[in-house]
């Protein structure tokens, strides 16, 4: 029946909803659904031109009232395609805000994604998402950049302390802090200024203890 | 009501008087919608769905808590607006509204409780929540979570 394609659409976005990682992209469900489209508008035209050029549509309710039920197959199949890719987008558009890269390894804020996860996060994407993800990364960055005397993206909680506990993940040489030179080794954990390192967390070199 | 051709049987015209089953989306169209100036009623009528039954608005308005929405339909209250948008259907509003008050007071109850005296029919009364009372639930058990934490903190 017409519809039910977008319908089982509508039930992935569902699903999506109440995911945290945006689920593969549907490409070959989309694509049928694009092609049951072609399929009613074709079919329109062909009981359109078997009418001829004059025809009203009280003439003949039959041909009115299925040409009026292709109609709306197409506007359903259309509303549930867009509400999809809406859905896809705006997740997209969270995963920006939040400072998820797909080349690095970073953490969600604080969150502390394990490190394991972090490849299959980007997967499933449809490259247009890809590009979208890109292109509205870079429009945040240029947002960005006219204040730099605050981030932004940057976490919203409020610190609790000034200084505060780190465990390195992944090496990453020395680094600079008011206090002296660091040494970034895995697995050793350093008592420092909670403004220095916040960059290094959102990237996910090192992580914050509790 | 007229003639109808769908594609799956190109072959076969649904004869006028025939009963049957639409997607909800296409019904109300069709059933709203006029054709043209000169002919304004619709291509088809619908009639009462049975989760809006005569039988379970009177087992509603009896008790509201013990009936199986989840059973009658997963998505009862989004269907009932719906429905009501199209038929505007008064006896029905109201069992429906006081229908969502009294059950959204226990559903809060049972939210609020992990451990309560009711432990023995909650997993039953969970399991006849539709869609709209899972998400109330799922709010208000995060409000109560919420809530607690922050009374527990310290400073």
């Amino acid at each position: 029946m017409y519809g039910d394609l977008a319908a089982k659409l509508i039930q992935d976005s569902k699903r999506t909803q109440s995911l945290d990682v945006l689920p593969v992209y549907q490409a070959d469900l989309v694509n049928s659904i694009i092609r049951e489209i072609r399929d009613l508008q074709r079919d329109v035209k062909i009981l359109l031109d078997q009418q001829g050029p004059n025809f009203r549509a009280s003439q003949d309710r039959r041909v009115s009232c299925a040409i009026f039920v292709l109609q709306i197959c197409m506007r359903r199949n259309k509303r549930c395609l867009l509400a999809y890719h809406k859905l896809r987008a705006r997740r997209l558009e969270t995963l920006v805000w939040s400072g998820f890269e797909t080349t690095s390894i970073g953490t969600e804020g604080d969150s502390g994604v394990a490190l394991s996860d972090r490849p299959s996060m980007a997967s499933g994407w449809h490259p247009d998402e890809e590009e979208y993800f890109r292109g509205y990364g870079d429009v945040l960055a240029e947002l960005k950049g006219e204040w730099t005397d605050i981030d932004l993206t940057g976490s919203m909680e409020p610190p609790r302390d000034l200084f505060i506990d780190v465990r390195v993940l992944k090496d990453a040489g020395e680094i600079q802090t008011e206090y002296g030179l660091i040494t970034l080794t895995k697995n050793s954990q350093f008592y420092v200024r909670q403004g220095d390192v916040e960059r290094l967390i959102q990237q996910g070199y090192i992580q914050k203890l509790r | 009501m007229g003639y109808l051709e769908h594609g799956r049987n190109t072959s076969t015209d649904i004869k006028e008087g025939a009963r049957i089953e639409l997607p909800l989306w296409m019904a109300e169209i069709l059933a709203i919608g006029g054709i043209s100036d000169e002919l304004p009623t619709g291509f088809i009528t619908v009639s009462t769905p049975a989760p809006f039954s005569n039988k379970v608005l009177n087992a509603l308005s009896a008790d509201p808590v013990n009936v199986d929405l989840r059973g009658q339909s997963m998505h009862f209250y989004k269907f009932a607006e719906r429905w009501l948008a199209m038929t505007g259907d008064d006896a029905l509003l109201d069992t429906v509204m006081n229908t969502f008050k009294a059950r959204a007071a226990v559903v809060n109850d049972h939210a609020h409780n992990t451990r309560s005296a009711l432990m023995t029919d909650r997993s039953e009364f969970l399991g006849t929540l539709d869609d709209t009372e899972i998400k109330l639930f799922k709010a208000a058990q995060e409000a109560s979570k919420d809530l607690k934490k922050w009374t527990s903190m310290k400073k």
